[in-house]
């Protein structure tokens, strides 16, 4: 090999270049579907001032289809195709500044309609500009040529230019010929759908940009959108995030009356102060999908139905057009349907409820992913989101209120009805005959006093769940001060002095101090215990569906209450059958049965005195249940019948709250199971059987 | 005196909000034969003075709940990372099996004193333990690694979310607090999103796991 010395410095111009390969994948990955292809396409169309835009689709069932995207905007020149249509990467379009309409450009960099115009294996643009109307341009594209190229600039373009064909009318319109796949029905009804989203059809005043695609599913949708139901919807939510980051809002009823009103302070959540995000319009109109609401409407429920069922969601309309998925079918970006499930009453869901954002943000604050799937979540984007969730919140907030007014003025209402009727009913008894009327009066006062009584019982039962529910939040109160504070501190000091007294004198400590203290600590330990328990039945994690391990449950129930075993000489046998049984469901529940029957066992061997205390579990896998008994040594089922046990309020003991066997009846239930008692078991007292469905063992 | 590592430690710092259990601590330490001293209040402005003043200390003792009084702006899961960060020994004591220990600053806290109680051995064990991870020998259970967390259930009313974290157990859904995650981090999380996080895929219970350094999958 020669080689040869340079004796001088040299300088080589060269240029980074670019595969038609790398090219080909950018498009196709960042736009793999027709609709959003085709969107951009439209956007580009929106861009050029269009105020029509027209989308056939030819034989696109079948693989070699034709897409033609016609628009009568503002036309291209040659210098603006080269310059502009045909540089991927870069946009010309400043969104700070408007096109002659007023329009907000989108402000593509192209890959996306890079992207559209590979769906086929050929293209072919036409355009005629508004500046040189006498001027056609045309612009093949031969994608498999530019397949064939290594690079992207062998690969060689022709712009044809003469006189227009066949007229002069400014426009532009792209022809996807020979598609490579096929487009179903399916994905044809998404493109109508988006497109008839797009440009805000539910505006009044929709900046005469109106795409159209030519197929009957575009004709039915745009019918159904025309059909605005807004006017039925039971609260309209009007808010608005200022430019000074302040928001307000306020919600009519359906008869366009208004009902509440925020400020900013009443929106906002504490850990904001201002939103820091463009200005935003967010318009949410909720629907009450009963026949009772609409027996005084012109639409009828069904029909809402339907056309929530295709439009309904938050969409985002950004600068004029809709930005993709928002409010889109399974987008919930609000979080509103999971709401909803922990609070029906007061929480619209996608289903129930349509609204948009209006966001014109000439500052760029917001920007669109690359691949066109919503926005760079950057901090005006979740200070925008946050807006919304807020206003929603608030909303529930007045909902709740109104709700509680509501069951109020029932309650004071209810009895006065109740006596309204019943002198209605007095007045009509006295045109009866008389002896007619001793029977209906006998009858009548019979009904009455069954129905007092059944009253008279429920009232017992609300104030019971009521004193139930109080002793709960005060017992709560009080495990958590008891834990924090005075528990901790004697534990401590009781253990400062067992250390300091075996300092002084072992002998002393084991003579005088050890009885004492030892006593002292097991107190304070069961007392501990009492808190724990008590703090552990708050935590709202057990009230989530999950897998539950039932062993592991008991040995955490089994463990909470050993303290209050070891202090009531209660010895527990555990039987188990030797798997590993799970099931699904909230462990609050499994826990809820564990507790109250354990609980009902101590107690049962507290009321008679029971000597020899025994508690066995027993569990056996049948089919697909698992069999849990719990049996005890106590006196069994005595002073009440055996099916009465169930009933709430029904108890022996004096004191006893008679809810404990109702909640597990009701637990049971919830979990999918039954359950069962014998008066009287293996060891004398009385044995619960309970059958839970299991997914595994 | 106490020799702990390289360490001689000889003053402890007792920090609770409340003065009765100040005192019962000072027991344990007085016990252990060392200068307990207790921090009246760091409820003023960010905690820097308090920061300040630990620098004299050699060890701190300090409670999870600080803000039932008026005695502080947070609780001593902060305290302890700040300490860890300053290289002094500390060791947190909660008494509440559940305390909601931010799980970013568990890291932090190797000393971790469950049982609300202390004595002086299992003090001086916690402090062990801080030292040892200062110098940088860390447990198989304490150790971060790099890992997928998957986001299951989101609980926005609780504002939290369930994560499963496939190299610890896949079985298992852990409780993630919002505020626990970096702020850039919360908007991402979407059911089934994945993130990488360093956690400590050798812990044996779900309280004991820590979160941190998140980043988008």
């Amino acid at each position: 090999m020669v080689v040869q010395a340079v004796s001088d410095s040299q300088s080589t111009s060269t240029h980074l270049r670019f595969s038609t390969g790398i090219i080909k994948r950018l498009g196709e990955e960042l736009n793999p579907t027709l609709s959003k292809g085709i969107l951009e396409l439209v956007k580009n169309a929106y861009d050029a001032d269009a105020t029509q835009c027209q989308i056939e689709l030819q034989g696109v069932s079948q693989p070699g289809g034709t897409i033609i995207v016609r628009d009568n905007g503002a036309g291209m020149t040659s210098s603006q195709i080269m310059g502009n249509w045909l540089v991927l990467g870069e946009s010309s379009k400043d969104p700070s500044s408007q096109t002659p309409l007023g329009r907000i450009p989108a402000g593509s960099k192209g890959l996306g309609r890079l992207a559209a115009l590979r769906m086929g294996r050929s293209t072919l643009l036409t355009t005629i500009s508004k500046q040189e109307q006498n001027i056609q341009h045309k612009l093949p594209i031969d994608w498999n040529k530019f397949d064939d190229a290594q690079i992207a600039e062998e690969f060689t373009l022709n712009i044809t230019t003469g006189p227009p064909h066949q007229s002069s009318i400014p426009g532009t319109e792209i022809r996807i010929n020979d598609l490579r796949s096929a487009c179903g029905r399916t994905e044809v009804r998404r493109l109508a759908r988006e497109l008839i989203l797009l440009a805000d059809p539910f505006e009044n005043n929709r900046k005469g940009f109106q795409p159209k695609l030519c197929t009957s599913e575009f004709e039915d949708l745009e019918l159904l959108v025309q059909n605005r139901y807004f006017d039925d919807a039971e609260f309209h939510l009007s808010a608005e995030v200022r430019a000074n980051g302040e928001a307000f809002a306020k919600i009519v009823d359906w008869r366009g009356k208004l009902l509440y009103e925020a400020k900013h302070g009443d929106i906002i959540s504490k850990k904001h102060t201002i939103y820091h995000c463009p200005s935003v319009k967010f318009d949410l109109w909720i629907f009450i999908l009963n026949k009772d609401t609409f027996s005084s409407r012109q639409s009828s429920v069904g029909e809402v139905r339907h056309w929530l069922k295709d439009f309904g969601g938050v969409h985002i309309y950004y600068n004029d057009l809709r930005v993709n998925p928002y409010g889109g079918p399974d987008d919930d970006w609000l979080g509103m349907n999971l709401s909803r499930v922990k609070s029906p009453e007061e929480r619209p869901g996608t289903n129930t409820s349509i609204g948009r954002i209006i966001v014109r943000d000439r500052q760029n604050q917001l920007s669109e992913k690359t691949d066109r799937s919503g926005f760079i979540e950057n901090k005006a984007f979740h200070d925008l989101r946050s807006f919304a969730c807020d206003s929603m919140d608030w909303m529930a907030k007045c909902r709740l209120k109104e709700a509680e007014r509501r069951r109020q003025k029932v309650r004071i209402t209810v009895p006065k009805q109740s006596d309204r009727a019943q002198q209605d009913f007095k007045t009509t008894v006295a045109n009866v005959p008389e002896e007619m009327r001793v029977v209906i009066e006998r009858a009548f006062t019979s009904y009455k006093s069954s129905r007092d009584r059944e009253v008279n019982v429920l009232q017992k039962e609300v104030q019971l769940y009521r004193t139930l529910s109080t002793v709960g939040i005060t017992a709560a109160t009080f495990a958590h001060e008891s834990i924090a504070n005075p528990i901790k501190i004697i534990q401590r000091s009781i253990a400062a002095i067992e250390r300091r007294a075996k300092k002084l004198s072992d002998e002393l400590f084991s003579n005088q101090f050890r009885k004492p203290i030892k006593g002292t600590e097991r107190a304070l330990n069961s007392l501990a215990v009492l808190g724990d328990v008590t703090l552990s039945l708050l935590d709202h994690g057990k009230r989530r569906n999950t897998q539950l391990e039932l062993y592991n449950v008991l040995d955490d129930v089994l463990g909470t209450f050993s303290p209050f075993f070891c202090g009531a000489d209660v010895e527990v046998i555990k039987k188990l059958a030797p798997c590993t049984p799970f099931l699904r469901g909230q462990r609050a529940a499994l826990e809820s049965i564990m507790t109250n029957l354990l609980n009902n066992s101590i107690a049962a061997f507290e009321d008679a005195g029971t000597q020899g205390r025994t508690i066995e579990i027993s569990t056996q896998i049948v089919d697909n249940n698992c069999c849990l008994s719990i049996s005890d040594s106590g006196p069994g089922i005595v002073g009440i019948d055996k099916s009465d046990i169930w009933l709430p309020g029904h108890t022996t003991r004096k004191n006893g709250t008679g809810l404990g066997l109702t909640i597990v009846r009701d637990a049971v239930l919830d979990l999918g199971g039954s359950v069962d008692a014998d008066e009287h078991g293996p060891y004398g007292g009385a044995v619960i059987t309970i059958s839970l469905p299991i997914i595994g063992a | 005196m106490i020799r702990i590592g390289s360490r001689e430690i000889e003053r402890v710092l007792i920090v609770d909000d409340n003065p009765e259990a100040r005192q019962a601590h000072e027991y344990v330490i007085e016990d252990m034969g060392l200068s307990p001293s207790k921090v009246e209040n760091i409820c003023n402005g960010n905690g820097q003075s308090f920061l300040d003043s630990i620098r004299y200390t050699d060890a701190i003792l300090c409670d999870f709940h600080l803000k039932n009084h008026d005695y502080a702006q947070y609780n001593g899961d902060w305290v302890m990372r700040q300490c860890f960060r300053k290289g002094i020994l500390g060791a947190l004591c909660t008494s509440i099996q559940e305390a909601p220990i931010r799980r970013d600053y568990l890291r932090y806290i190797p000393g971790l004193l469950r049982n609300g109680n202390p004595n002086p051995d299992e003090l001086c064990s916690a402090l062990e333990k801080c030292e040892e991870e200062l110098v940088g020998k860390l447990l198989p259970s304490r150790r971060p690694w790099r890992t997928l967390v998957r986001v299951g259930d989101i609980d926005r009313e609780h504002k939290c979310f369930y994560a499963v974290i496939p190299a610890w157990n896949p079985q298992v859904k852990v409780r993630i607090d919002f505020d626990n995650l970096p702020e850039n981090i919360r908007p991402l999380v979407k059911p089934d999103h994945r993130f990488h996080a360093l956690v400590n895929t050798g812990a044996n219970d779900s309280a004991d796991l820590y979160f941190d350094e998140w980043e988008e999958k």
